[in-house]
């Protein structure tokens, strides 16, 4: 059930209104059974994996909270990772894995051949795996207590706005919430409404009629890169740009969605995205793009492993394995290894900025005398090179994205005519895709919280509208559901 | 509160909007724009209209390939883009159910089998329309997963795709390079010979999909030919450019096909059109110009006369000639 679908506008409604007309203690069953309901609809055997993690996730929390010593905790912390992130192992990365095992082996010549496991993508496994396991991971390091009340708990995993894409919450934050009795508040309730309206904005208005025009800079064909081939330099560059605003969209209008519904019920969950493409620099940007996966990384990934030290050596390291990892969650496959390493790589350029150029300058007394860079330009500066790095994230392989960014750089491959930029769609397609990405910039005129107060009336109605007329047929997936 | 302050002025405004959009989508744009493909299905649903017809079934290359004027005074090209076998299926069994004995002219490509399993060709605004009116419509669109309930719903039918029909109506009313022309339409300039270079390179190095046979649409297509022995299909393949038919790696077993239906149905006829034509008579290596299609359709007019089998669309009793053992491979040359 796609928050874009028929279905799902009737479910939330009804989920909704049942909410309220229950009593506090039924709540969470009936949430509990929405929420499952609502995974089911893609493939109702996968929750067999959900209920597998949360019975282990759960069992190894009980048993670590009995612990005392941190040693004595450890047993379970590994086995509740080695179960689920071999259960994520195994779903997402098997196929990867022995692909790569096999490329290798061809390198040798060897006449050997990897087996093919036939399995399907749970949707959203990816994100409940991390969900469920921060639960663990704050027992063990002492932040979070354990959950005495088994159904809450797999509520907490399986709550169906944030079910399957995010925002990847913490216990300490969504489980007193699922526990708390909510009372239906109007400004909240609004409040919810203008986030739900916003995302479908962003989804239908913005992601999908983007990627009308992405989809043809990359398409396959017979060749597999039919697209890229017959795209020129220009087409090359705006698909990029393209896709960056449609992959921000996309995922961003499901986080708008998740939120708003979730605050119909009153509960809260943590915003993913602030206004990304307003970064000034890579640091900056990762504050604010998929703020729940970056924060888990960093919690539980990057300052185990030291962090940021004085050592610069031993900073890059951590920078490059955390932005490797994150590429590796995003997909299996290299393009998104390549993608993210790369955005690694400029997180560690801007680290020895700071510790080694900067201070430098500072010693030798020309930090002054340096001319400061515009904020628009640094902010048009990395959305460019961050829209470059995400052609290796849309391509269907790495040779698909080399061809692309070779026509990029290649001045010789910059045809400007009409046809060639805007592709077979046309001249009209092509407008309402600039359109598109000018009401999204425009948008970001709007109150951050979307609170509206006596005109959240007009917002909606104006939404709607825009909606209505300019929004792409709404059966198109969610990118972000591959992860 | 909430009822009173949003839900009842956002549903009111919301059925409001929706209504007069679906009052106006349906009379103005899909009603006027001739050239769109909605167009085409409501002539075609419509079971009383044009008794003399003689309809051309195929994809865009057929869209640019029959001049109807040069043909004669009854034919309509019905193609569409991207039409392969799902939405032949449906065209053709429109035609096929209607109380007429004129004859139909199917194109005869070599993607003519092709299956398109997730419906991914399937233009959704083009069916819209019709979804409540026709029972065929709306089947069809379920056996490919394109429908969704709220294409059921007055107001909400359209979502999605207003603007590509905006597209269609502004596309007709403002495109000065294009001729559209009874069904047909047609580009008025080629391309220069620089982009007419780079498309055959690019062809050649992408190399060209085979023609391909399936079990699942042959028998679409035989189950048309056994089901109307009263209707005439001429299996017609269109002038292709030179670089396509070098590229197409299994022509004969193509030509093969047409020769089985032939010899297998007395209602089927198979006409193969192998054009020496040059590169201004095509728009693009894929499809023919205004130009080249006025000539081919004049040609295929005198050819159709030769061989005995044009009609008007005005016979009471059409008689067909006898079948031939081979099917007809006509040679043409450019008109001088």
């Amino acid at each position: 059930m796609l928050f874009n679908s028929f279905e799902f506008l009737l479910f939330l409604p009804a989920t909704v209104v049942l909410y309220y007309l229950l009593p506090w203690r039924w709540r969470w069953l009936m949430l509990l059974f929405a929420s499952y309901l609502f995974y089911a609809s893609w493939d109702a055997k996968y929750l067999l994996l959900i209920l597998v993690t949360t019975v282990t996730t759960y069992f190894a929390g009980g048993q670590m909270a009995r612990q005392k010593d941190k040693k004595a905790k450890e047993p379970w912390l590994w086995f509740s990772l080695l179960v689920n992130l071999g259960l994520l192992f195994y779903f997402k990365y098997a196929n990867f894995t022995l692909d790569s095992i096999q490329q290798v082996v061809d390198l040798f010549g060897l006449k050997v051949h990897a087996p093919e496991l036939k399995v399907l993508l749970p949707v959203g496994i990816s994100f409940y795996t991390f969900q469920s396991l921060s639960y663990t991971l704050d027992i063990y390091f002492g932040r979070s207590k354990h959950e005495k009340h088994f159904g809450i708990y797999a509520l907490y995993v399986a709550f169906f706005p944030q079910l399957v894409m995010g925002p990847i919450e913490r216990s300490n934050k969504l489980l007193p919430q699922l526990k708390k009795e909510h009372h239906l508040e109007y400004d909240r309730f609004v409040q919810g409404l203008c986030k739900i309206a916003y995302g479908f904005f962003k989804k239908l208005v913005v992601a999908d009629r983007l990627k009308l025009y992405v989809d043809e800079v990359h398409f396959t064909g017979m060749t597999g890169v039919d697209g890229p081939l017959a795209v020129d330099g220009v087409a090359a560059f705006i698909g990029a740009f393209f896709f960056a605003i449609q992959m921000y969209c996309d995922f961003s209008g499901y986080s708008d969605i998740a939120i708003g519904s979730a605050r119909l019920m009153g509960v809260e969950l943590m915003e993913n995205f602030k206004k990304p493409f307003l970064a000034r620099n890579i640091s900056d940007f990762w504050v604010r793009w998929h703020i729940s996966l970056t924060t888990w990384f960093m919690d539980y990934l990057f300052v185990p492993m030291g962090g940021y030290t004085p050592k610069l050596s031993r900073t890059a390291v951590n920078l490059i394995v955390v932005a490797m990892v994150t590429g590796i969650w995003h997909g299996a496959g290299w393009t998104f290894v390549i993608a993210f390493g790369f955005m690694g790589l400029l997180m560690v350029a801007r680290v020895v900025w700071i510790m080694r150029v900067e201070r430098w300058l500072k010693a030798k007394g020309y930090a002054s005398n340096l001319p400061s860079v515009p904020s628009w330009v640094q902010i048009i500066a990395l959305f460019t090179t961050f829209s470059l790095s995400t052609t290796y994230i849309r391509a269907e392989s790495i040779q698909a994205a080399h061809i692309l960014l070779g026509k990029i750089f290649r001045p010789d491959q910059w045809i400007l005519s009409t046809q060639s930029i805007v592709l077979k769609n046309g001249q009209f397609e092509f407008a309402l895709c600039l359109m598109a990405v000018f009401m999204l910039f425009a948008s970001y005129l709007l109150p951050f919280n979307l609170k509206f107060g006596r005109y959240s009336l007009a917002f909606l109605t104006g939404t709607f509208a825009v909606i209505y007329f300019f929004g792409y047929d709404g059966s198109t997936d969610f990118f972000y559901f591959q992860f | 509160m909430l009822v009173r302050k949003i839900f009842l002025p956002l549903a009111g405004i919301i059925a409001v909007i929706a209504l007069i959009t679906d009052v106006a989508v349906t009379n103005l744009l899909t009603k006027k724009a001739e050239l769109s493909n909605v167009y085409k299905v409501a002539k075609l649903s419509d079971e009383d209209r044009m008794p003399y017809e003689i309809g051309i079934f195929g994809p865009s290359i057929a869209r640019n390939a029959y001049y109807g004027d040069s043909l004669g005074e009854h034919y309509y090209n019905y193609s569409m883009e991207n039409a392969g076998l799902i939405i032949n299926e449906l065209m053709l069994n429109m035609e096929a159910d209607k109380p007429k004995q004129t004859p139909i002219i199917i194109d005869f490509h070599f993607r003519l089998m092709e299956e398109d399993t997730t419906g991914s060709s399937i233009n959704i605004r083009t069916y819209l329309p019709f979804v409540r009116k026709d029972k065929r419509v709306k089947r069809f669109l379920e056996a490919n997963d394109r429908y969704r309930p709220h294409q059921s719903i007055p107001g909400g039918r359209y979502f999605g795709v207003h603007t590509s029909y905006l597209k269609d109506y502004l596309a007709e009313v403002y495109q000065p390079r294009k001729l559209y022309h009874k069904g047909g339409v047609f580009n008025r300039e080629a391309p220069g010979q620089e982009e007419f270079d780079r498309q055959i390179e690019f062809r050649r190095e992408r190399g060209e999909k085979p023609f391909t046979r399936s079990m699942e649409g042959s028998k679409v297509y035989e189950r048309l030919f056994r089901e109307n022995p009263d209707r005439l299909f001429l299996l017609v393949g269109s002038p292709r450019h030179y670089s396509v038919l070098e590229m197409l790696p299994n022509y004969e077993e193509m030509k093969a096909w047409g020769a089985e239906m032939q010899a297998k149905y007395d209602n089927v006829r198979v006409i193969l059109f192998e054009a020496e034509y040059p590169d201004r008579y095509f728009k693009d290596t894929g499809h023919l110009s205004l130009e080249g299609a006025r000539v081919f359709s004049g040609q295929m007019r005198e050819t159709l006369k030769a061989l005995g089998l044009y009609y008007t669309g005005e016979e009471k009793d059409p008689v067909w000639p006898p079948k031939s053992d081979r099917i007809a491979v006509v040679k043409l040359q450019a008109d001088s």
